[in-house]
């Protein structure tokens, strides 16, 4: 009864509203962050190992070498939060559903990625990217988008997920 | 008057304490301490509704949903004793 009456006044003046929703609703999720990152490891990997092949490393190279392993280690960063915000706020029972190989697909993704920053090895990075690259597929397949393959037409140019998006323009 | 409020909760972060639309009588203290519902306003999610879950000693506080699934504390940082406009005394909650 005091809720209706309350309904009553707030129809006429509106109260106040406090938020206690679960997160904030913005709907803007895209796989591309985290393939590019797995990308940006690849081609710290590839740059570490230009280095490695240098008999001696002046100061200039050790620099180098710090800036190259910690750019790979924030892109691994990057890589697990995106694929884990995608996984848990995006991806509902109905995705889960239509593939159910998500939950194993993104655990093999943040073990993947841990141990791509772990080593400098590019066989890592590329399995990653492959791991990647299928999440990208699922992604885009539960909104009705299809997909296609390219090679990035930027170092380290590897095969990249890319959803199929009509023009806007003729 | 008197120092209430009467305002109205959105979204299920607090269910079932706090169910979406519930109206909620708001009361302003000085302190508040750890349990207490609270509304907060927030420099980046603005005005919420959320509980206190840890109290610091330099009069700060820590404040979360009572679903797993709301904004982390992390998310939503340290609450200074100023952002909290008042503590929640009366739940209505719709009926159905």
């Amino acid at each position: 009864m005091l809720f209706n009456l309350l309904e009553t006044v707030n129809k006429k003046h509106p109260f106040t509203v406090l938020s206690a929703h679960c997160d904030i609703p913005c709907k803007i999720y895209d796989p591309i962050t985290a393939q590019l990152a797995v990308l940006t490891m690849i081609r710290m990997v590839d740059l570490l190992t230009d280095l490695d092949d240098k008999k001696d490393l002046s100061l200039n190279d050790r620099a180098q070498f710090s800036r190259l392993v910690n750019e790979k280690e924030s892109h691994g960063n990057k890589v697990k939060e995106e694929i884990r915000v995608i996984w848990g706020d995006y991806i509902k029972q109905p995705q889960l559903d239509a593939y159910p190989e998500i939950h194993e697909l993104v655990h093999s993704i943040m073990l993947g990625t841990s141990a791509a920053k772990q080593h400098i090895d590019k066989g890592v990075t590329l399995a990653l990217l492959g791991e990647v690259n299928r999440f990208a597929e699922i992604f885009w397949a539960t909104k009705g988008i299809e997909t296609f393959s390219a090679i990035s037409p930027y170092p380290p140019e590897q095969e990249l997920v890319y959803p199929k998006l009509n023009s806007t323009t003729n | 008057m008197f120092g209430f409020s009467i305002v109205k909760a959105s979204g299920d972060s607090m269910s079932p304490a706090v169910k979406s639309g519930a109206y909620l009588l708001i009361k302003h203290r000085l302190h508040y301490k750890v349990n207490d519902i609270v509304h907060v306003h927030h420099a980046l999610y603005g005005h919420m509704v959320k509980r206190i879950v840890s109290l610091h000693m330099n009069n700060t506080y820590h404040i979360a949903g009572d679903n797993a699934a709301s904004l982390s504390i992390a998310q939503m940082g340290i609450i200074e004793n100023t952002q909290i406009l008042g503590k929640v005394r009366v739940v209505i909650n719709p009926s159905r």
